[in-house]
């Protein structure tokens, strides 16, 4: 991942985790603990520029991030939502801003529904060495982002 | 008047996060229906009074250009107002779906007062708060 990349990247997280989570996102400057089980959330996008777009976390961050978004109190029970679907729609939200950020607002993008799944701590621990991935803090929590993407 | 909304996402996310900011706004609103694609919104609009339309693009099954392609055939769905509430950034898209005759458009992430803001200057209604 080149360093432009990572620059647009962190701020299109950085607004997006503020607006829509009411997250902070910050770098990352030394490990932090995190306890299975993880998530992946992926999505691809077609138009001007193709690729696809994952994020990869603890569901710790998956439930904090679906609490903030529906000021939900810890007590409360009866809640629909699963926390994978705040990260999705996290992702969804993500892709769409960054590709504005890239591109402009002519191209048209069509952007595919996203999917989440659980990983397991190997490859969470694998995804420290993978350079494709750039790894910020969403409050107190780790995330790793990854950006393909090609012009057609 | 209290007016009936039906929210069109396939994230439960947005439609929960979308209904709360409704309940909140100071509105009168009736009923709020929820549908994960186009295909459920229609099935809703067959068997609802609905009064506004909010709407995301990308959706599996249908997506939100084929079901205002489909509410635009239909004499009474096609009166029926729909805002666009999406990640959707492209300028070029917006400016296509208003000549489909979308109202308005509001960009994901939202804040309270502009999804409420949109709906007043929409429906012509006023918020009590």
């Amino acid at each position: 991942m080149n360093e432009m990349d990572k620059k647009l990247i962190t701020k299109v997280l950085t607004d997006v985790a503020k607006e829509f989570a009411f997250m902070f996102a910050d770098q990352i400057l030394e490990e932090m603990e995190t306890v299975p089980p993880y998530i992946r959330a992926e999505m691809s996008f077609s138009g001007y520029y193709s690729g696809k777009v994952s994020m990869v976390c603890p569901e710790e961050l998956c439930e904090s991030m679906m609490n903030n978004v529906l000021g939900i109190d810890e007590e409360e029970t009866d809640i629909e939502v699963e926390p994978k679907d705040a990260l999705c729609e996290f992702l969804n939200i993500f892709c769409g801003n960054f590709l504005t950020a890239l591109a402009g607002v002519e191209p048209i993008f069509e952007l595919n529904p996203p999917f989440a799944e659980d990983i397991s701590a190997e490859e969470w621990e694998k995804l420290k060495q993978d350079a494709n991935f750039l790894e910020l803090s969403l409050d107190d929590y780790p995330i790793f982002i990854s950006v393909e993407y090609k012009q057609e | 008047m209290s007016v009936n909304i039906l929210i069109v996402d396939d994230s439960k996310t947005v439609r929960a996060v979308i209904e709360k900011t409704l309940q909140l706004s100071g509105i009168q609103i009736g009923n709020i229906f929820h549908a994960g694609n186009g295909k459920e919104a229609l099935e809703i609009l067959n068997n609802n009074w609905i009064d506004l339309v909010l709407t995301d693009i990308n959706m599996p099954v249908m997506n939100g250009i084929e079901l205002i392609n489909e509410m635009n055939k239909n004499e009474i769905f096609k009166t029926i107002p729909i805002a666009i509430v999406s990640t959707e950034g492209s300028q070029t898209r917006v400016e296509e779906l208003k000549t489909k005759g979308v109202k308005a458009y509001l960009r994901k992430p939202f804040t309270p007062e502009s999804l409420r803001n949109l709906i007043i200057e929409i429906l012509g209604v006023t918020g009590n708060e």
